[in-house]
């Protein structure tokens, strides 16, 4: 293969994906169409516990638009920037939160909202309860209590819920119905708040998720050749 | 092991047109008879969907990336399963960027046989020239370092398309004998498509028939489309690809019969299965799952699933079918990686 670019058809003949993929190391998620930045692709890359926000599209103003995601991203994760660097940041936990860290740069692309500070506190999508998760340190680390208020009649049951969310999402432990504790009982406050309203509705998430997973697959089942 | 090896060098277009010929290979090639396109790709060489399936430009910079980019054998611009039912007049949706362009088979244009007609600008159409004048420009880039794949719908998918998929179902059941004449009738266009890639400098034709094993049975396959795909492989002077989706080992006997050099199958098939069932009558190219290990496995799952096919016998290696646009680009790096090392470790050279 000749090591150029053709400037008749601009074909890229030179491989630049490889390299590009040996710095920036395993893609953990993509998001396909930025909808706030001419429909680009942003990626979120891991090498070692470097996070890399990056897109292969050279428009105007992307490196921009990824200083942004990036910023948003520490905002949402328990992850820092690094230090001199508009697309990079570090993760700060001991363990990696895969699928809580997909979640984070998932919203740090797709909405544009203020990300809220304070009381970890919202309101429940199945009653009238208002959760709060409070942070609490114990012998053995951090754990995190989940309380709630408002009349409803078994709020314990909602309570033992949104524990069980933070452990599909959060790969966090059960310390007792109403409080969990993330590997290592780490302090991720950021985790913690971002994950609460995945938790309080696991199955709401998942018919999201796959619908999601659907998009941009060519089965039987999208084509319409299926009885499924 | 296979003997079947080459002692040498092949370039990317050798080795495919090799194993399509069933002859001896320095490695297996890695083909690509569907679609390897993803948004990533289309960012790198600004060239997204829906435009890049319609202006010959921006889908010769696409397709050319599974070569370039990716480390693929062949080059296949055309990425979807539309483009001659939109130069039919069929509604199309043409989605953004991120999901495929399909036709609304709700809305058919066509209910009998009769209204089957030739377009007069249907090889103009701009939905066919852009892949017509795609594989041009991609032949005057790159010769014959590397295979160009066209493809052309055979005439059971342009049957959903331009009948409804659930009318023309019933039709199979209710005028078997209507069905046949529907089948030939629009066997024109896959003919009249195929040929004007051949033209372009195609070097081989897909031809995906979605006799799906998901809605009709082998028997349907032998009865409707054996004979038809038979009077195809007269027809096209190229080798074809045969490509249906689903499981599909209770026709394979059926399509080894057909002359077409290669079928391109699903993972709901087995390999060792798929190899005794074609039993050396067609070359089988597959069958790397899509849905689950090239979209949200690892790279070592996919180097598990290439050496499952290679080890079996499995010709040439490929995506079961066009890939989820949102694949990892390390995934499918992945597979010509995992099929060299393969043919390093298992293939002795010294036989030749």
């Amino acid at each position: 293969m000749s090591d150029t670019t053709s400037y008749a058809t601009g074909i890229i003949k030179r491989d630049v994906i490889s390299a590009r993929l040996a710095e920036l190391g395993r893609c953990l998620e993509l998001v396909a169409v930025d909808p706030h930045f001419k429909q680009v692709t942003v990626g979120l890359y891991l090498n070692g516990k470097t996070l890399t926000i990056a897109t292969f599209s050279t428009v105007d103003g992307a490196d921009e638009r990824i200083e942004t995601i990036r910023d948003r991203l520490c905002q949402l994760a328990d992850v820092e920037p690094v230090a001199g660097s508009g697309h990079q940041a570090t993760v700060v936990s001991n363990e990696l939160y895969d699928r809580a860290l997909r979640f984070a740069f998932t919203e740090a692309v797709e909405k544009n909202n203020p990300i809220p500070t304070g009381a970890i506190s919202l309101k429940d999508t199945k009653s009238v309860l208002v959760f709060t998760v409070e942070p609490q340190e114990s012998d053995d680390g951090w754990l995190y209590v989940v309380s709630a208020t408002g009349d409803y009649a078994r709020p314990e049951m909602r309570i033992r819920a949104v524990v069980g969310g933070y452990m599909r999402y959060g790969e966090c432990e059960r310390v007792d119905w109403d409080r969990f504790r993330f590997r290592n009982g780490e302090r991720l406050d950021r985790f913690a708040r971002l994950l609460l309203p995945y938790a309080r509705n696991v199955s709401a998430v998942e018919d999201l998720l796959s619908a999601a997973d659907m998009s941009g697959q060519m089965t039987t089942q999208t084509l319409g050749f299926s009885q499924n | 092991m296979p003997s079947n090896h080459y002692n040498g060098t092949l370039t990317a277009k050798e080795r495919t047109m090799r194993a399509l010929a069933g002859e001896p290979v320095d490695r297996p090639p890695v083909t690509n008879p569907t679609n390897v396109a993803t948004v990533e790709l289309m960012d790198l060489v600004d060239a997204p969907f829906p435009d890049a399936n319609r202006d010959p430009e921006m889908n010769a910079r696409l397709a050319a990336t599974g070569y370039t980019q990716l480390g693929f054998d062949a080059i296949m611009p055309y990425f979807t399963i539309i483009q001659e039912s939109s130069a039919l007049g069929c509604d199309m949706q043409w989605e953004g960027k991120d999901n495929w362009p399909t036709v609304r088979m709700t809305n058919p244009i066509w209910q009998t046989a009769e209204d089957v007609k030739m377009p007069d600008d249907f090889i103009s159409h701009r939905d066919n020239q852009a892949i017509v004048e795609s594989i041009r420009i991609l032949k005057q880039e790159f010769g014959n370092e590397v295979a160009i794949i066209g493809k052309t719908m055979g005439p059971w998918t342009l049957a959903y398309h331009v009948f409804g998929v659930e009318p023309f179902l019933l039709a199979t059941v209710d005028d078997p004998d209507g069905v046949m004449d529907m089948l030939h009738r629009l066997k024109q266009f896959t003919i009249a498509f195929g040929e004007a890639q051949i033209e372009a400098g195609a070097d081989a034709l897909t031809l995906p028939d979605h006799a799906t094993g998901d809605l009709v049975s082998g028997e349907y396959y032998r009865r409707f489309l054996l004979d038809l795909h038979q009077e195809l492989v007269d027809e096209l002077p190229v080798p074809l690809i045969l490509h249906i989706c689903g499981a599909t080992t209770d026709r394979m006997p059926y399509v080894s019969q057909t002359g077409m050099a290669a079928f391109h199958f699903d993972s709901k098939n087995a390999p060792g299965e798929a190899m005794a069932a074609v039993d050396d009558g067609i070359q089988l190219v597959g069958n790397i799952n899509n849905p689950v290990t090239l979209y949200s496995k690892e790279p070592e799952d996919v180097r598990a699933e290439v050496f499952n096919a290679l080890d079996a016998g499995v010709q040439m290696i490929a995506p079961e079918c066009a890939i989820p646009l949102k694949t990892k680009l390390q995934n499918l790096l992945e597979i010509p990686r995992a099929v060299e090392d393969w043919a390093a470790e298992h293939w002795d050279y010294s036989e030749n």
